[in-house]
């Protein structure tokens, strides 16, 4: 070997030695992950199940005058449900009022305009008097029952009267996570016999869960 | 310039109030809510248990608020609770009546504002053990319209009670409805089945459904968990994810009850996909039909008639001796012809030997048969050599075709009268010294067949006859029987010309006397022979035992013409032996009857055997 060769190799040992030292120095390339110390905060919260009911439109039914015989279809009552229920919601309708009688109730308080004969079990198209509701529409699952219309009045409804406690009318199953709406429609008409005089009185829209 | 300025202000007003309406449509959310959804407590008698609701106002307007409770007894299968009213007894009290609102139970609240509702449940020390339901309820005040007929609609919303009094309870359960279904075409399948509470407590039951085929792994669908009261029945639903089920499955449900037990119930499907299914029977028909057409397809091979083509007839001249080509023009056609040959087959057992091939083959062949008789039997063996095989194939003559024909069937006799063929097997004695002339090429099919041209020419003159002298008797008996069957029908059915011939049978009827006589050593031979050998016609005319016999011909045929006593192996029966053919007919007879030699029986009876 000549001086010129061992010069050569010693400046390469020389020139790698540097490079290590500098890699040492600067910690290159440099892993920081041991430097990072855990700083975990344990988060935890349970939500909580909820319900809410609205009736968006329909809140009041004015059926005007009646004519015996003539029946009247009346506006529509739309009802909003918002829950975060797993297994869905129910509606249901109740009216308060002993027997067939209706909510509507004679200004003498005694009086009362009967329910239609339908149930919410069986609903019918409209036949004969009485005052009687139908769920011609419905964002999830409209339940046959309730006969093949689809809008206010349709000849197709079927109705049913308004029991006197909560029963159920419309279930949605499953968790639905934006408002869920039905549509329902009134139907009123009085036999020949009935009382004059104003009648009034409230249904009762009742949103609960389903059962898991 | 003023409709611009009105588009722009619409613009403008469209840009102001779709924000508005989109974030109304963001906070939709109105009217009162209650949280949570249910409560699930276990109380003792005489103990009390208290919670919260809280209630929100979504509304932009004060709330009026009631507290209401109510109870209820019963879910609809999806799980929605009945609240109806049943009658109560006097001083029968319920969970409604043990709940209390010891802060607020009505008030106000105000736009999205909340408020706690705090209510306690009173168990009485009386209560019955088991489950009681209510559910507490927030319900809007209105004001009842007056002075109008009209309804107001008031909002009410709840939360469940599930409460448990614990004491001497069950919690027992059982699967009223699990009907899958009993075909599937494909998959998935839906599964359903239902859960009866039979207890009188609410339990959660877990339900699934085990999928266990005949071999392979199990499945298991699991259905879900419900919470289920007393009485109610709750619905669950399931999917078997499988995409191409195949087989037959046993589906075992089971729900688990109060106590972590486990009930079930059974049931079987069968799935097929139709993606499989219509394949593989697509494929299997295809199959059938190539069958099918290659079965039709041997078939008119093995069927051409006479005339037909060379290949069926082929495998006959080949056996055939090759000498004697006069008479053989007709019987080789003869041969390939199915249905005469089947006439001949049954009397040809001796025959056999030549026209292998088809037991069809033409009269022709049974002609040949018969009228070599006993020869042909020999002289069989010695053509058809390997084709004397066939002969006992009678019964194979299906699967044989070349071979069937030197091997008839009795059956196939049936249609020759017997007595004809055994006058025609004495002519025939030519015939058998045909086949046993090997050496004369242009007889070989058609001398086998010769049998035919020895009807037309006394057997003695019978060209096979004449080329063959040698060894007549053991040929003698065999041909007899088959001979005269096979003279007498088929011939002329199967080969017209055989019918024309038949003008030569007066000739071999002379022979026939061998039948009365039954000079043929068939009874010697009988033993072997079949029954019909052991008759004195069949000894002698062959005819009609010989044919069914003919199988063990081949053997017997071979050589060992009828003067030697040993019995010949059905090969040799198939040889017809020329030196029988040599012999002529009427000496062969008149040797055999003497005689009653034994050892002529035995070529026949090979026969015998084989039409056994």
């Amino acid at each position: 070997m000549t001086k010129r060769e061992i010069k050569k190799i010693l400046f390469l040992l020389g020139f790698v030695g540097l490079i290590g030292l500098l890699s040492l120095v600067f910690n290159f390339p440099h892993n920081n992950s041991d430097r990072v110390k855990a700083a975990d905060v344990t988060l935890s919260t349970t939500v909580q199940s909820y319900i809410s009911l609205s009736i968006s439109s329909g809140s009041t039914i004015a059926f005007g005058n009646l004519t015996p015989g003539t029946p009247i279809c009346a506006g529509s009552t739309v009802a909003s449900v918002t829950t975060n229920a797993t297994n869905g919601y129910t509606v249901g309708l109740s009216d308060g009022a002993v027997g067939t009688g209706s909510a509507l109730l004679h200004t003498d308080m005694t009086t009362r305009i009967a329910d239609y004969a339908g149930t919410i079990a069986d609903p019918t198209l409209w036949t004969g008097t009485g005052l009687g509701i139908s769920c011609y529409a419905a964002d999830t699952s409209k339940e046959a029952a309730w006969g093949t219309g689809t809008t206010l009045c349709d000849a197709n409804n079927e109705y049913a009267g308004v029991p006197e406690t909560a029963t159920t009318a419309h279930t949605v199953t499953g968790y639905h996570e934006l408002v869920d709406t039905s549509s329902w429609s009134w139907e009123i008409d009085v036999p020949n016999s009935q009382k004059i005089g104003a009648y009034s009185g409230n249904v009762t829209f009742t949103a609960t869960a389903v059962l898991s | 310039m003023r409709g611009k300025k009105v588009l722009l202000l619409l613009v403008a007003l469209g840009f102001l109030v779709f924000p508005a309406a989109f974030s109304s449509a963001q906070t939709n959310q109105k009217g009162i809510q209650i949280s949570p959804l249910t409560y699930n407590f276990e109380i003792q008698p005489g103990g009390s248990q208290t919670a919260k609701i809280t209630l929100t106002n979504r509304n932009d307007e004060i709330l009026n608020f009631i507290m209401e409770t109510e109870d209820f007894a019963a879910v609809s299968e999806e799980g929605a609770p009945s609240f109806t009213v049943t009658p109560k007894k006097e001083g029968v009290t319920t969970l409604a009546d043990w709940i209390a609102f010891p802060s607020v139970k009505e008030g106000a609240i105000e736009p999205k504002g909340e408020k706690e509702i705090t209510f306690a449940i009173n168990i009485p020390q009386q209560a019955e053990p088991g489950g009681h339901y209510a559910a507490v309820f927030a319900k809007e005040v209105k004001k009842t319209p007056e002075g109008k007929t009209e309804i107001g609609v008031a909002s009410r919303v709840g939360t469940l009670l599930l409460i448990s009094v614990p004491g001497l309870v069950t919690k027992t359960a059982e699967i009223t409805e699990f009907s899958p279904p009993k075909f599937v075409w494909r998959g998935p399948v839906d599964l359903k089945m239902k859960v009866q509470n039979t207890g009188s407590v609410h339990y959660d039951s877990l339900a699934q459904v085990v999928l266990k085929p005949l071999w392979g792994k199990e499945g298991t669908v699991e259905m879900g968990t419900h919470t289920i009261i007393p009485k109610s029945i709750r619905s669950y639903e399931g999917k078997w994810d499988k995409r191409y089920p195949l087989g037959y499955y046993r589906l075992k449900a089971t729900a688990q009850d109060g106590d972590k037990g486990e009930v079930e119930k059974s049931a079987t499907l069968i799935a097929i996909p139709l993606e499989i299914a219509v394949p593989v029977l697509v494929v299997l028909i295809i199959i059938l039909i190539v069958i099918k057409y290659v079965r039709r397809h041997y078939k008119v091979i093995a069927n051409q008639p006479p005339g037909g083509p060379p290949a069926a007839v082929e495998p006959l001249a080949p056996s055939s001796p090759p000498s004697k080509p006069s008479s053989s023009p007709d019987l080789e056609q003869g041969t390939p012809a199915g249905e005469p040959a089947e006439s001949a087959g049954e009397s040809e057992p001796p025959v056999a030997p030549e026209s292998p091939t088809d037991e069809e083959n033409t009269p022709t062949e049974s002609a040949e048969e018969e009228l070599s008789g006993p020869d042909s039997v020999s002289a069989a063996p010695t053509t058809g050599g390997s084709v004397g095989a066939p002969t006992e194939s009678a019964g194979d003559e299906s699967s044989k075709p070349d071979l069937a024909p030197a091997k008839p069937s009795e059956g196939e006799r049936s249609p020759l009268p017997d007595e004809n063929a055994a006058s025609e097997t004495l002519e025939d004695g030519s015939l058998p010294e045909q086949t046993a002339q090997p050496s004369e090429p242009s007889s070989s099919p058609d001398l086998e067949q010769g049998t035919l041209p020895a009807d037309e020419v006394p057997a003695d003159q019978s060209p096979a006859s004449a080329a063959n002298p040698p060894e007549p008797t053991a040929p003698p008996e065999l041909p007899t029987d088959d001979e005269e069957s096979a003279a007498d029908a088929p011939t002329p059915d199967a080969y017209g010309r055989d019918v024309g011939e038949e003008p030569s049978k007066p000739d071999l009827v002379p022979a026939e006397p061998s039948e009365g006589e039954n000079s043929l050593p068939d009874e010697n031979a009988a033993p072997e022979t079949s029954e019909d050998d052991s008759s004195p016609e069949q000894t002698a005319p062959v005819g009609e035992a010989p044919t069914e016999e003919t199988t063990p011909p081949p053997s017997s045929t071979d050589d060992k013409p009828v003067s030697e006593p040993s019995t010949p192996t059905a090969g040799e029966v198939d040889e017809p032996g020329p030196t029988e053919a040599d012999k002529p007919l009427e000496n062969v007879i008149d040797e055999e009857e003497n005689s009653t030699a034994p050892p002529k029986i035995r070529p026949p009876q090979s026969r015998g055997a084989k039409s056994e």
